[in-house]
């Protein structure tokens, strides 16, 4: 599914459950060099929103994992991928908060903006490449 | 506070002169949400509660979701709900979702001996 030509430095499979995010995003965070809390806050914040989203989306397969590469050397990012039955990548909440209206989306574009969504009926695959100051 | 050690929850709750007061700690995200609510359900009876988010390290969508459904539980009940976000990283939250209106100031938290969030 990945659409990568080379092999993530590490893979950790999610299960689809919301109580493993705290887990493994505290594993994320020491596979990166350290930010301050601020940028911390902001990157580790979208990438929260990402995997929540992936969680969401295996609601009727909790038994497919979530897959997590992670690439610190060359181009280090993060990457999300999912086997749920995809969304339209451009439904972003725009107005007032409006819960389960995308907004952890729109946070997660706000946060880190060059992150990547490619998103079929058979997953979605969402790319958010580490920068050191994502604008705390 | 370091986010690289394991930001454990944690949700405390005094009482001070006019108003309660929740201080929350470390990353609050979806896996939290519950904990949080459970934690104020039997002690959000109070005029004026506060929540204090300064040693909050991470604050996610499904976080902010759970703070604006007690603010507007406690409003249909003539309750008021402040939030103090003194970091710009905390603020950003409510900034991208046009809820800055429902920051305070923070003026009047006493506070006792503190981590420093590391910006």
């Amino acid at each position: 599914m990945s659409a990568k030509s080379t092999d993530p430095d590490v893979t950790i499979d999610l299960p689809a459950d919301i109580r493993f995010i705290p887990v493994v995003r505290h594993m994320l965070r020491q596979a990166f060099p350290p930010l301050g809390t601020g940028d911390d806050s902001v990157y580790f914040g979208a990438v929260t929103e990402i995997l929540a989203n992936a969680v969401a989306s295996h609601h009727d397969r909790l038994h497919l994992p979530i897959s997590i590469d992670v690439d610190v050397h060359d181009d280090p990012r993060i990457t999300v991928s999912d086997q749920g039955s995809g969304f339209d990548v451009e439904r972003t909440g725009s107005g007032p908060f409006d819960e389960g209206r995308g907004n952890g989306l729109r946070l997660a574009r706000s946060a880190c903006p060059n992150l990547t969504i490619h998103s079929s009926s058979a997953g979605t695959i969402v790319e958010l490449p580490f920068t050191p100051s994502h604008g705390s | 506070m370091s986010a690289r050690n394991l930001p454990l929850f944690s949700v405390t709750v005094r009482d001070d002169i006019d108003k309660r007061i929740a201080v929350l700690r470390g990353d609050f995200d979806i896996a939290q949400v519950e904990r949080f609510e459970r934690e104020l359900a039997g002690g959000d009876d109070c005029s004026v509660l506060v929540v204090d988010l300064e040693s909050v390290t991470l604050i996610d969508s499904a976080a902010l979701g759970a703070m604006l459904r007690l603010r507007k539980r406690r409003s249909e009940q003539g309750r008021v709900t402040e939030f103090h976000a003194p970091h710009r990283y905390q603020r950003r939250v409510f900034e991208v979702t046009g809820l800055t209106h429902l920051l305070s100031s923070g003026e009047g938290l006493a506070r006792g001996p503190h981590h420093e969030v590391d910006e």
